[in-house]
């Protein structure tokens, strides 16, 4: 026992979250969105975050937050926060640190008296967003463009992730954005194959984390493809260190052997896929036989019926293949007789055709791909067809290769061949998805048209992103700036995109007048950036250098936390509340979370008085354009919100009564009261108490609401589609490229395959303790984290067998050179037997430039050195590993 | 009254830190002199391919039979009646015998420059005044209030857990009288609390 004096030592020996007051709110520092609780407490009568924890309510992250998470709250005590206006200084240049404090008029005036003297049409300005515009201001931020008419919103996730990566699942499951739509099933699998992942899930998801401890202590099999030993390959039983950019190879030689080995869930492909479809040859390409309507929307599809052995008709949209147009039951067949005629053409189901463009892809003609045994990858096919539940992981981050949509919809295949979509162990909806798709449903039986913000999946960007490519949709008649560059490129003989959503395509010769649309310049002359720091984040760094510099630039609008590198090149900066200071202007569904739940942030800490939150900021401007009653009316007109109650509350935050912030939060209180019936007051007090109100749990949605099961997919034919039909619809339009093979292809990464000894092919990848944000690698204590793993988190990983030839110990500054672009940057190396040895890897985590980001800048380098602008041609997804390097001491 | 001990299970870790951030701001610990109460190495062993990398939080191990208390001078290291290792910040010398003696590395000198940068970063709630040797606490203060240690409570992977060893029903006392989970350097007979499951 201990004395009394002891026992006093001890009560006094008091820790940072005694006495605090918990207050809930949602992490902001990536886009796992976890549930959180702010511990404040009176620090010299200050009201001070000392303590964040992961909310225990949450069925997302179950109470549980990884170091960003924890360390979040320094970011409210930064020493660089900006915590007034500032406008660049008369005669400084964009880039230099030489700005004066301003108020928020003299910024609003300052902005408006800039446009006009460059005279900015609505076309030639484009807003630039960070992931947090994405999810946390989408009503807002859309909205706003729409009503004011800039057609133009370059978003910072989309080209190196949304669309870059989940478009290719999204082909196969008719999803749009995997991270919140999506969360894997980990705990309840029993093997785990992941390809060009770690940032999903070990470095660092924390509602992915917490699943995928679960299934690693109950002992699943865990394969991992990985150039490199990642946090994630080094839980692996087997790390495969696979050649880089040939995953696809991999995962069509497990399609291979499963196919052929009978390894898939027959029913499943027979009732939910498109395998059972009756197609044909035409000109070389499988085409289904199907009616469509006017909008070239597929109204019906042919099986032969095992059963009746007649062919028969399905509909066109359905989640079913059992019961015809005409409400008969049928057995779809799988494979039919060979010789088998309908209306003089020799018809085979999408699976015979599968089967047949599988052939060449044997385990040993990918062991040639991706250098990984034959034997192994057969083995692994088979266990995996054989365990049941078998998962691939869903993935995250995109980008790296032209053939990145490719692989992604390869292993979404491999998915739908166990027909593991919402059920144990597989790939489980979010509550909110199954919300939106169920609704959606509902509205297209009632013939009622759904809010572009309410669609499900696919439809939405269809929508949304279509609004931008159409000139017909903007009053100038102009589309976005990356749509006209498309159409000029293609005019020109060159390759376009297809589908630019929210991309930087063309934007540099939009800059420089050399975009020419409808035969005169498509200029854009200004920049509105939101949360965005693409200096860092794009590629390459000296694109965006070069762009924002540009005498043609008329004015470049920073709305940020802590000055960003990019900020440095503004001509205006307004200072934004962070996340645990301001409240939140509206509720939102708990991210991935499989339960229907919703959450919102409460104020933690009283925000700097001269901060303003993005909701206020983008209805000043609204005013400022004259656009004010347009943007209410576009905000009711695609969402879910009440115009009145709009108009009401706005009404009071223009008269000065409240905050445009609480404005919106208001009106997003009393819709969602309305929705699970309770007051706006009751719904407060219990989103206050508990962070998160569970509305109904995955298990009860899972009876009524699984996909495939019970709910038709957003893809065009509602059903899981193994043959892609808007792949199908890309060739019809734009002719045939292997980018939008609609059935099973490879190609190869383009990098030199002939390399000299000190070439190496590129990878990069994500640190644990940084993530894909503004300017957060300014926290102290996640700098210092960083800092005491140097060598791992910030090195070049480059294999001894080559380090030794070229004499590179660990530590050494290196030069890396992209024998590509001629791009280089010195790196400290980091000697390692966890990398192939004709394979280096950076972390795309550091290099920060701007001085006053004092913990930051100066460390480690940068990702975007070194990577040059090359795009591919769906989504202008960056090929941001397409490349090899030379490393010299 | 319970006799806590940890359980640390080294096949979920993935070394995210995120014990190490939440210990940092739980106790205030000087991170800025890249000391930590609990870390986690990263430990790479063997040649391509068959490389293996291995992520091992390490902590004070709040022995039964502690090294550290025996060893200092002025009995500012002392057992509370949970039989968690404190120092006395207030009688400690700093003379560092502490640190020599504990075989787990778990301690480490809170210096001038650690308290004038803590008063710098916490202000009036800054936690540590004046030099003392510095561990982990098992968040004593957390315990006392019902809540699990901040690394354990945080921990993404689960790869931390805390109970009752003398509780046989516990996940820690399953763990360790199945020798699912074991003790590091049992040979120094220091008893650890802290097992490690690998």
């Amino acid at each position: 026992m201990s004395t009394i004096k002891e026992r006093q030592v001890a009560a006094r020996q008091q820790t940072s979250s005694r006495d605090v007051e918990w207050v809930p709110s949602i992490c902001n520092f990536c886009s796992t969105v976890c549930n959180v609780r702010v511990g404040v407490k009176n620090v010299n009568g200050k009201k001070t975050a000392v303590k964040i924890e992961g909310n225990p309510n949450s069925p997302l992250n179950r109470g549980k937050t990884c170091a960003r998470g924890q360390a979040g709250l320094r970011q409210t005590y930064d020493e660089a926060r900006l915590t007034t206006p500032l406008i660049r200084v008369e005669g400084s240049k964009r880039g230099e640190w030489n700005f004066r404090p301003a108020t928020w008029d003299e910024a609003f005036g300052y902005v408006m008296q800039k446009l006009q003297e460059h005279q900015v049409q609505p076309w030639e300005m484009s807003m630039v967003g960070g992931w947090t515009s994405c999810v946390f201001y989408m009503p807002l931020a859309l909205s706003f463009v729409f009503s004011t008419g800039i057609p133009n919103i370059v978003a910072s996730p989309m080209q190196q992730c949304v669309a870059a990566g989940h478009l290719g699942n999204d082909m196969v499951t008719g999803n749009f954005n995997f991270h919140d739509e999506v969360l894997a099933d980990f705990e309840n699998a029993n093997y785990i194959l992941f390809s060009m992942t770690n940032s999903g899930v070990a470095a660092a998801s924390t509602s992915r984390l917490v699943r995928f401890a679960e299934a690693k202590k109950r002992g699943a099999k865990v394969v991992v493809l990985d150039p490199r030993e990642s946090e994630l390959a080094a839980k692996a039983d087997e790390w495969l260190p696979i050649k880089p950019g040939t995953d696809s190879a991999f995962f069509l030689a497990m399609i291979h052997v499963m196919l052929r080995k009978g390894l898939y869930d027959k029913e499943f492909m027979i009732n939910h896929t498109n395998m059972p479809f009756l197609a044909v040859e035409h000109q070389g390409m499988v085409v289904p036989m199907m009616e469509t309507n006017e909008q070239g929307y597929p109204t019906a599809f042919y099986v032969l019926d095992e059963i009746s052995g007649e062919v028969r008709k399905l509909p066109g949209y359905s989640n079913k293949n059992t019961v015809d147009v005409d409400g008969k039951n049928l057995k779809p067949a799988l494979e039919i007789l060979k010789g088998f005629e309908m209306n003089g053409q020799k018809p085979k189901t999408i699976f015979q055709y599968m089967m047949e463009q599988s052939a060449k892809f044997t385990p040993a003609w990918a062991a040639e791909e991706t250098g990984i045994a034959a034997a192994t990858i057969e083995r692994i096919a088979t266990e995996f067809g054989q365990t049941r539940p078998a998962m691939v992981d869903p993935g995250w981050h995109g980008a790296r290769y032209d053939n990145i949509l490719n692989t992604r919809r390869l292993q979404s295949i491999v998915q739908a061949l166990v027909g593991g979509f919402d059920v144990p162990g597989g790939w489980l909806m979010s509550g909110e998805y199954r919300e939106k798709l169920m609704h959606f449903m509902q509205n297209m039986q009632k013939g009622e048209e759904t809010k572009v913000l309410n669609l499900p999946g696919m439809h939405f960007p269809l929508a949304a992103a279509g609004k931008f490519f159409d000139p017909s949709q903007w009053p100038h008649g102009r589309p976005s700036f990356a749509m006209a560059h498309s159409m000029a490129e293609k005019a020109a003989g060159r390759p376009g995109v297809i589908f630019p959503a929210f991309s930087d395509f063309g934007l540099e010769e939009a800059v420089e007048g050399k975009l020419m649309f409808k035969g005169e310049p498509y200029r854009i002359k200004a920049l509105l950036m939101n949360a965005a720091n693409p200096v860092r984040h794009f590629y390459p760094e000296s694109r965006w250098k070069k762009i924002l510099t540009h005498p043609n630039m008329g004015l470049v609008v920073a709305i940020d936390i802590v000055p960003s590198d990019t900020a440095a090149y503004a001509d205006v900066i307004l200072p934004n509340q962070n996340y645990i200071e301001r409240e939140e202007p509206f509720i939102y569904g708990a991210g991935p979370s499989t339960d229907l739940a919703i959450t919102t942030r409460f104020s933690a800490v009283d925000p700097h008085p001269e901060t303003k939150g993005t909701a206020d900021i983008l209805f000043s401007f609204a005013m400022g354009f004259g656009a004010l009653d347009k943007y209410m009316e576009t905000i009711a007109s695609i969402s879910s919100y009440d115009l009145k109650d709009i108009q009401e509350e706005v009404g009071k935050a223009v008269k000065g009564e409240q905050t445009f912030t609480k404005a919106m939060r208001n009106v997003s209180f009393k819709y969602y009261a309305k929705e699970v019936g309770m007051t706006p007051e009751k719904l407060e007090q219990t989103l206050r108490e508990q962070g998160v109100l569970v509305i109904e749990k995955a298990e009860e949605l899972l009876e009524h609401a699984a996909i495939a099961r019970h709910l038709p997919v957003p893809t065009p034919s509602g059903r899981i589609e193994i043959y892609s039909l808007m792949f199908a619809n890309f060739v019809m339009q734009e002719g045939y490229k292997v980018n939008w093979d609609p059935g099973l292809v490879y190609f190869p990464p383009k990098v030199n395959q002939e390399r000299k000894p000190d070439e190496f092919y590129f990878t990069y990848g994500k640190t644990p303790t940084v993530s894909y944000a503004s300017t957060n690698s300014n926290n102290p204590i996640l700098m210092a984290l960083s800092k005491n793993k140097e060598d791992e988190l910030m090195g070049l990983w480059i294999n001894p067998q080559k380090a030794t030839m070229l004499n590179i110990k660990t530590g050494d500054t290196v030069t890396v050179e992209n024998l590509q672009s001629g791009q280089k940057a010195q790196i400290k190396a980091f000697v390692t037997d966890m990398v192939r040895p004709d394979t280096v890897f950076m972390s795309s985590s550091f290099g920060t430039e701007n001085p006053l980001l004092k913990n930051s800048a100066g460390v480690g380098t940068a990702l975007n050195k070194l990577v040059p602008y090359q795009v591919e041609p769906i989504v202008s997804a960056f090929r941001s590993q397409e490349f090899t390097v030379r490393v010299t001491k | 009254m319970a006799r806590y001990g940890m359980v640390i299970d080294l096949r979920s870790c993935v070394g995210c830190q995120a014990c190490s951030a939440a210990c940092a701001l739980e106790n205030q610990t000087p991170y800025w002199s890249d000391k930590w109460r609990t870390k986690v190495m990263d430990i790479e062993k063997g040649k391509y391919p068959n490389t293996s990398r291995y992520f091992v939080p390490t902590i004070c191990m709040h022995c039964d039979e502690p090294a550290c208390m025996t060893v200092c001078p002025s009995k500012a290291t002392f057992k509370n009646d949970e039989g968690f290792v404190l120092v006395n910040y207030d009688t400690c010398l700093g003379c560092k015998a502490c640190m020599a003696a504990c075989p787990y590395n778990a301690r480490y000198v809170y210096d001038k420059n650690d308290v004038r940068k803590a008063q710098e970063v916490y202000g009036d709630s800054a936690q540590h005044s004046h030099v003392h040797i510095d561990k982990c606490t098992f968040c004593q203060d957390r315990i006392a209030r019902g809540m699990e240690p901040a690394c354990v409570a945080t921990c993404p992977t689960l790869s931390r857990v805390v109970g009752d060893l003398d509780d046989p029903n516990s996940e820690v006392a399953k763990a360790v009288s199945t020798g699912l989970a074991k003790p590091l350097r049992p040979d120094l007979d220091t008893n650890p609390r802290v097992f490690y499951i690998y």
